[in-house]
């Protein structure tokens, strides 16, 4: 029986309840992802490079702590990674093989099939038209981060700015790891506060500067009043506030590589999507079209009957005496003579013919996937 | 290891085939997010793990 849409959309509605325990992994997921974030954060503190900055402040017993702590949290990283999201990994492989499987099983009803392949690709462009929302601030914040480092290789004082907001960042970061560490180990930390405090100080008025010359150049950075709204979380220029805070360490490099790297992840669910997509609309148009398999039947049929006809006509010339075979030429077998189609392909050269034939079209279908997979790839 | 079900066989019997669609969507996708996170995971170990003397 066919299914109405509309009462499909309302079983759904009525049931996204049992979908609790995707949004739970759903959920474990994002707070792997959190704590992946933190940990970056606290590497960027402890890498070489902050640790060369205030070397001379700390003692060798502090910079081995410093060391081990971050051995410790590559130790975490690892984990995370070879337990954690390899489990998750596995239960959500286990669990789409086990879908496959029920909806193989599913197979003997044609109408649920369709109504499958119909449902996943709707549901893949509609993700598909997401992601590509989603890309779009990455994308534009990308360009907006290019433009104004292209400005400031002409402009001296931004480039000046750009350069004392992330040295005081850095300085910053370390400045606060270094504290954190002495208080640990008891000792006196005042000096270090202030100098912090006046680094904070000096930073925040970097920020602000920024700010100004985003808004005074808007429109050579090609951004609208819109664009720069900094408390916006969907406007081009949020980042920035990221960018000036004395909590990130995140140069305008770093923030570009991140932005690349969430349009590129964006990218792969698209070009995913669509191969789902493409599956899909092919297993519907094979489960609609059952006959194709008679089509190449067909096919072959015409190709045998040419063979046979070519046989016939060697027959022909050697009856009559109209044409001599060479005698090089490979011991011609035909079975039935009576030009009957249906034997030629027994015949030795027929089957070689067949077979070469066979991989001629091999040959033609691996190239279409070779080409429709550089398609997807696009 | 062992791994438990998301769905049931018997469970899966009652979606109807607008949620066979969606689940296995969010399947893949909450899929496709872990092997984002993996691959995060290895840029970090790989940028610090060189720190590590």
């Amino acid at each position: 029986m066919p299914i109405e849409f509309q009462e499909l959309e309302n079983k759904y509605k009525s049931s996204s309840r049992k979908f609790q325990d995707l949004k739970t992994k759903a959920k474990e997921i994002v707070e792997k992802y959190a704590s992946l974030k933190s940990y970056e954060a606290q590497l960027e503190a402890y890498s070489d490079e902050s640790l060369d900055a205030v070397s001379s402040l700390l003692t060798e017993e502090q910079l081995q702590k410093f060391q081990e702590k971050r051995e410790k949290i590559l130790a975490e990283i690892e984990k995370l990674r070879n337990e954690d999201l390899a489990t998750k990994k596995e239960e959500l492989t286990q669990a789409r093989t086990e879908m496959d499987e029920y909806v193989k099983q599913a197979e003997t009803n044609p109408e649920f099939k369709e109504a499958v392949y119909n449902g996943i690709m709707e549901k893949a462009t509609k993700d598909m038209h997401d992601y590509r929302k989603k890309q779009e601030v990455p994308q534009a914040s990308m360009l907006f981060i290019e433009r104004l480092k292209e400005k400031a290789k002409t402009d001296n004082s931004l480039a000046k700015t750009l350069q004392f907001i992330n040295q005081e960042k850095s300085d910053i970061a370390t400045y606060k790891a270094t504290i954190e560490l002495m208080k640990a180990d008891g000792q006196n930390t005042d000096d270090l506060e202030k100098s912090m405090a006046k680094k904070n100080d000096l930073l925040k008025k970097s920020g602000n500067t920024l700010k100004g010359y985003i808004k005074a150049h808007k429109d050579q950075l090609g951004l609208t009043d819109e664009d720069i709204d900094f408390t916006n979380r969907d406007s081009k220029a949020f980042f920035i506030n990221e960018f000036i805070s004395p909590d990130s360490k995140k140069t305008l490099d770093d923030f570009e590589n991140d932005f690349k790297a969430q349009a590129d992840d964006y990218d792969k669910k698209i070009k995913h999507h669509k191969k789902i997509f493409k599956y899909a609309e092919k297993d519907l148009e094979d489960l609609k079209n059952p006959e194709q398999e008679e089509v190449q039947v067909k096919v072959w049929k015409q190709i045998i009957q040419g063979i046979a006809n070519l046989f016939k006509k060697c027959a022909n010339y050697v009856n009559t005496g109209n044409f001599e075979l060479p005698d090089s030429t490979p011991e011609v077998q035909v079975v039935n003579t009576t030009g009957d189609w249906k034997d030629a392909y027994k015949t030795k050269i027929g089957d070689a013919k067949m077979k070469e034939i066979r991989r001629n079209y091999e040959k033609r279908i691996k190239n279409a996937e070779r080409h429709n997979t550089r398609n997807d790839g696009r | 290891m062992e791994t438990k079900k998301i769905i049931t066989e018997e469970e899966f019997k009652k979606m109807t085939p607008q949620e066979v669609a969606t689940y296995k969507l969010a399947l893949e996708k909450l899929s496709l997010d872990v092997d984002s996170l993996i691959e995060r995971c290895d840029k970090l170990l790989e940028k610090y793990k060189k720190d590590v003397k």
